[in-house]
């Protein structure tokens, strides 16, 4: 209920800002009646409010009903902005707070809302953290209009669906579920609605704030993928997977992920096919690097001097002749001097990153094996680990493979070859027992899907591809019919 | 328990053929039959035939029934179950023996058994206490990586084949031969029997067709196996060594760049050595969790401890657990794997009524 | 919570097969001697640093430690006591025997490296044709940048012309050794000059060395003792019928002038035809290689009869040889013992060497006579 004083809700609603300078509240009197006019400065246009809602109040508010006059003037004036009426008081900071003006009156306990939004997104750039060289250069931004824009743009479909609901109860923030209606699996869409619905938090900022109510088995390994990516995007919910946007966020999430959909890069589906296929196994082969190398080099230094080459071991022997620190030291200070390089490189701004770089470069590798602190074969290992680990483009994967690389080399260190295997096989059954709404992470390799190994490690060519993957969803299998 | 597809069903076959194939049951046939080992090999997958028959007829005809419900219902008491409880854990330990020995002579040889089986129990334990659909994905994930092992340990060793060595053929009695080819039936293809655990319609796809031919590829390559190592060491030398398998594998040259991969190549040993192992550990587990509900909390910790212990303090050397084993301990692989199924069986038979309410 | 578990037990065990890089000291050839009833072992370590690091990888220097013991194991231990570092074994390229050791039996010897789980088995294995077998480790080679590996490189380098790499393999000879109708043989390596001065750094540095190693004549043995070694000429043909010879060089009379054969493809089958009948297969395919007789080579007849002279010449040799083992050596290192009793095994109880007939065939084939048509010749 509004009260019919405009007056008394203008003070109440003061109160409630408690006396914010940014919230603009008008009296307009003609004759003796009251119109009320409230807008956040911060949030809303002031010319739109001025040139067109201002002016159609003044002009004609001498008939009768002044309630119905006004929302019909604003109606026949101003066409393209939302308009509509509300009767609950408690609505008016959320829509105050979007950048709504909202028009009150003595005759009505109905309140217009009016949309005059202030621009405070920037415009379309080209995506950051997944650069691409042959794919759209277009990104999410923080608008969350535009977001869905960018994917309705692209799938014309009718049955791209949209359901939205606003999670936290200070923030408000719009939270999207995007799924095509009939390819995606709706039990699990029902499953993420009701998870999102359990929420009950004052504020979510970011969509990786949704990640850890969405995840059902805990695991280092991101089971949820993020993307800043349309084009991405779209593919993902043309194979049938459920896409989460939030508002204030460029990053979409992507649900259900299987662990070789962190190999795939923007550029394979426009690649040819047979180049899309062999970076991807070079991205697998660099997976493994990245997660065993260190490990590998300590088993084989410190266990299995048998398996290296004669003229290689004498050589690595020569090399470490005076460096005090066990192998297994050694690998793990310089493994923490990187890390704090690249945090340091991508916290810092960009013109000081360069001077870090230098003294990353020289100071800490040729001085430090000049000073005999470190082996070179330690740096180079260091260094093709990290190289290989830059690849991948989810930073919480990075991360996640960044712990399991550490215990690898804490069981190596321990046991040699036999603790890599005892370790592998923990991480093998970890990735394994990991299911993300009954699809299995490691699908699909185990359980075998040939259907959906088309697009896995090897990429056939499109007009080959004639199935979506059946472990996101078993609706609606086609994805391309043939023509023969 | 969840569902596991056919593919899954075969790769726990292909490894629980291997298992302890190239470690414990080529030695003692080598030292039996000598030359004619490969012949042992293949006597022995045609007998093997008759335990995969019992299988796959008591899956076919109750297909709602694991051998532990199905005995449940059949005897009414719990002495056999109780029996091949014993006599799995007896398995188990002798087959983990036959790892953290294994692991020891090629990997640490101066380091204690605890701390290697240790090691090695650990991961046993994590992937069976996560159920069997789990071990099923574990084991085709692995499935993988023998197979590709398998190619290149084949393809780095076509060059050292020396065909002559095979020579003279069937010298040894035919007594001596039967033997061998028992002992490959027994000490392989028996532990089949511990699929049992999983009934016919949790597995989607089944087929019993599939699965013979799995266990026909499985004992082509082993026979295989068989054959390359007699023809590359000649007789002599083989049964010089303590692990002739894996003595091969420091051959392996690939492309003549590739040298001093054995480390990483018998890998593949201890992969089939796990899958097996955590297979007959969830086993004794459904067993405890079935019979004795008592302890079913702590059951699996119970099993792997056991295991830890009695695998380390039972056996000494390798010699004298490999006599053990391949001399006595294979009447409880005969008598867990084949003679009790066959008794199931026979009840089955008379009063078919039993299961079916 | 259950896997922090499991990697705190991870975390507590320790383990013993743990040595650092530098704490080993990588013994790439040992040499084995006999002195007054004990065994002498000397190691060639290959990574002692160099005293002015030139901070160059892989430029490493090599020591000799030496040791003497009752046995092999004993021979060692003692020198670990003496080495600052532990001795890794793993790395071993090849293992060199003098022929005393030889003459004792050589099985003796090899149990402890066949039975060491360091050990690969595929390394060479060496007699030293004269001196002690410590004297071979010592000679620096001026052309290998890893002076440890000289010897294992003298060893593959000369498997362009013959593929001696096969036969010098430890596990080849203990192979041969222990089966039924098999003496095995045994390559040999020469130390020419003098080997004191071979020791020195200063060996390098001269641009013709004063000490090198070859190889020398093979070593026959009996069962796994030491018998006699074969002269040059033998030792070529003994390779051909091994196989192992892929360059073949023959030198013989025609006509009163020389005529050099080359070779680059020989192919010997040895096969058993009956209990007591064995035919051996050669073939040989070469070029004309040098000459001074003035035969017109463009006159296919004369080619020819070059071919039979060189083919009747190689196929006497080649009897002769066979002989020489049938009757003088009685060693049976062409295996005619083994081919019957895998073919045979009954009646190899009754298989004698010098009984057996040995049927010798050799086909000739030259393919080319060269750039030249005849000898170069003042025909004024």
């Amino acid at each position: 209920m509004i009260e019919k004083d405009p007056k008394k809700v203008i003070k109440k609603i003061k109160k409630l800002y408690g006396n914010s300078k940014d919230l603009n509240t008008r009296l307009i009197k003609t004759k003796n009646k009251n119109i009320g006019v409230l807008f956040l400065e911060s949030s809303s246009n002031a010319s739109t409010i001025s040139d067109f809602i201002t002016k159609s109040i003044i002009q004609e508010a001498n008939d009768k009903p002044l309630f119905q006059t006004i929302f019909n003037n604003i109606e026949n004036k101003i066409y393209n902005s939302q308009l509509f009426t509300i009767d609950n008081i408690k609505d008016f900071p959320y829509y105050l707070s979007s950048g709504f003006t909202i028009i009150v009156t003595d005759d009505s306990s109905k309140a217009i809302v009016l949309e005059s939004r202030a621009n405070l997104d920037r415009g379309i750039t080209e995506a950051t953290s997944e650069p691409a060289l042959r794919s759209s250069k277009d990104s999410f931004t923080e608008s969350h209009s535009k977001n869905l824009g960018l994917i309705r743009k692209r799938i014309k479909d009718e049955n791209l669906w949209f359901e939205e609901m606003k999670i936290g109860r200070r923030t408000k923030t719009r939270v999207t579920i995007a799924y095509m209606n009939n390819i995606a699996d709706y039990n699990k869409v029902k499953k993420i609605k009701a998870k999102l619905k359990d929420i009950d938090i004052d504020g979510i900022l970011d969509s990786g704030n949704l990640r850890d109510y969405l995840t059902e088995k805990k695991s280092i390994i991101p089971q949820i993928k993020s993307s800043e990516r349309p084009d991405i995007t779209c593919q993902e919910l043309l194979n049938g997977k459920i896409i989460i946007l939030t508002e204030n966020c460029p990053f979409i999430l992507i649900l259900p992920t299987v662990f070789l959909d962190y190999i795939k890069s923007p550029d394979d589906q426009n690649q040819k096919s047979i180049n899309a296929s062999f970076t991807r196994i070079l991205r697998f082969c660099a997976l493994i690097i990245t997660l065993l190398t260190p490990a590998i080099y300590i088993a084989v230094a410190t266990y299995d001097q048998n398996t290296i080459p004669d003229k290689l071991l004498i050589s690595l022997a020569v090399q470490r002749e005076g460096v005090p620190f066990p192998t297994f030291f050694e690998i793990i200070l310089f493994m923490t001097v990187f890390e704090i390089l690249r945090e340091s490189d991508i916290r810092s701004p960009s013109n000081t990153s360069i001077a870090g770089s230098i003294v990353g470069a020289l100071v800490l590798g040729q001085a430090a094996v000049d000073a005999s602190i470190v082996s070179p074969i330690t740096i180079i290992v260091v260094a093709v680990t990290s190289i290989c680990s830059l690849i991948f483009q989810d930073s919480d994967f990075i991360n996640g493979i960044r712990v399991w690389r550490f215990l690898f080399i804490l069981s190596s260190s321990l046991l040699g070859f036999i603790g890599i295997i005892s370790m592998s096989l923990i991480f093998i059954t970890k990735l394994t027992a990991l299911e993300y709404l009954n699809s299995s992470f490691t699908s699909p390799l185990a359980p075998l899907d040939i259907e959906a190994n088309k697009d896995a490690i090897v990429k056939f060519e499109l007009p080959k591809i004639y199935k979506r993957p059946s472990y996101v969803s078993k609706n609606n299998p086609i994805k391309q019919r043939s023509k023969r | 328990m969840k569902n596991i597809n056919s593919f899954q069903y075969n790769t726990f076959i292909w490894f629980i053929l291997r298992a302890g194939f190239l470690e414990l049951t080529l030695t003692s046939i080598l030292y039996n039959v000598k030359e004619d080992s490969y012949i042992a090999a293949i006597i022995g997958t045609i007998l093997g035939i008759i335990p995969l028959f019992i299988l796959e007829y008591l899956k076919n005809k109750c297909p709602k029934d694991n051998l532990i419900t199905l005995n449940k219902k059949l005897f009414k008491s719990r002495l056999i179950n109780i029996i091949i409880l014993i006599g799995s854990l007896i398995i188990n330990v002798a087959t983990f023996w036959i790892l953290i020995h294994f692991a020891n002579s090629l990997f640490l040889y101066k380091t204690s058994l605890w701390i290697i089986s240790l090691v090695l129990i650990i991961p046993i334990y994590y992937t069976s206490s996560k159920g069997m659909h789990v071990i099923a994905k574990v084991s085709q994930l692995l499935f993988y990586i023998s197979v590709i092992l398998n190619v290149l340990i084949m393809t780095g060793l076509t060059g050292e084949i020396n065909l002559n060595n095979i020579n003279p053929i069937m010298r040894s009695k035919p007594d001596k031969l039967l033997l061998s080819s028992v002992l490959f039936t027994a000490l392989n293809t028996s532990k089949l029997f511990f699929l049992s655990i999983i009934p016919k319609n949790k597995i989607t796809n089944y087929n019993s067709k599939k699965n013979i031919i799995a266990y026909i590829l499985t004992c082509v390559n082993l026979i295989d196996i068989t054959l390359s190592i007699i023809c590359i060491f000649g007789i002599d030398l083989t049964l010089l060594y303590e692990y002739p398998a894996f003595q091969i594998l420091k051959r392996v040259n690939i492309l003549g760049v590739l040298d001093r991969l054995e480390t990483i190549l018998s890998v593949e040993a201890i992969l089939s050595l796990f899958i097996n192992l955590t297979i007959i550990t969830y086993y004794i587990d459904s067993i405890i969790k079935k019979e004795i509900k008592k302890i079913s909390k702590y059951s699996l910790p119970l099993i792997c401890t056991f295991t830890y212990i009695f695998s380390n303090i039972l056996f000494k050397t390798y010699q004298s657990g490999e006599a053990f084993i391949s001399n006595q301990m294979i009447y409880i692989f005969v008598i867990i794997c084949i003679i009790i199924p066959l008794i199931t069986l026979f009840k089955f038979i008379k009063n078919p009524k039993i299961v079916k309410k | 919570m259950k896997k922090y578990i499991l990697i705190l037990l991870l975390l507590l065990s320790g383990c013993q097969n743990y040595s650092e890089l530098n704490q080993l000291a990588i013994v790439t050839a040992a040499g084995i001697d006999k002195d007054k009833g004990k065994y002498e072992v000397s190691v060639l370590i290959a990574n002692s640093p160099k005293v002015n690091s030139s901070n160059k990888e892989g430029e490493a220097k090599t020591t000799v430690y030496k040791a003497k013991g009752k046995t092999i194991g004993e021979a060692i231990k003692m020198i670990e006591l003496k080495s600052p570092k532990e001795l890794y074994f793993s790395h071993i390229n090849c293992i060199i025997i003098s022929d005393e050791i030889g003459k004792e039996g050589f099985l003796k010897v090899a149990d402890y490296f066949m039975r060491n789980p360091e050990t690969r088995n595929r390394f060479y294995l060496l007699q030293i044709d004269k001196g002690k077998s410590s004297d071979v480790l010592k000679i620096i080679s001026p052309l290998e940048s890893y002076p440890s590996q000289s010897i294992k490189t003298l060893i593959e380098s000369s498997q362009t012309s013959s593929n001696i790499g096969d036969s010098a393999s430890y596990s080849n000879f203990i192979g041969k050794t222990i089966q039924k109708g098999y003496d095995p043989i045994m390559t040999t390596i020469k130390i020419n000059g003098d080997k004191d001065k071979g020791s020195k750094q200063s060996n390098l540095e001269t641009t013709e060395p004063n000490t090198y190693l070859s190889m020398g004549p093979i070593a026959i043995y009996k069962n796994d003792k030491f018998k006699r070694l074969s002269s040059n000429k033998e030792t070529e043909l003994i390779r051909v019928l091994n196989n192992e010879n892929k360059e073949l060089n023959y030198s013989f009379k025609y006509k009163e002038k020389n005529v050099n054969m080359f070779s680059n493809m020989t192919k010997t089958s040895i096969k058993l035809i009956d209990k007591n009948f064995i035919s051996v297969d050669i073939y040989i395919k070469g070029d004309i290689f040098e000459t001074d007789s003035n035969v017109n080579l463009n006159d296919y007849k004369e080619v020819y009869k070059i071919n039979k002279k060189w083919q009747k010449n190689i196929k006497k040799d080649v009897k002769k040889l066979i002989d020489k083992i049938k009757h003088k050596w009685k060693c049976d290192i062409f295996g005619f013992g083994n081919m019957v009793y895998k073919k045979y095994p009954d009646y190899y109880k009754n298989f004698k060497l010098d009984k057996i007939n040995v049927n010798v065939k050799v086909k000739t084939e030259i393919i080319s006579t060269g750039s030249l048509t005849k000898a170069i010749k003042e025909d004024k």
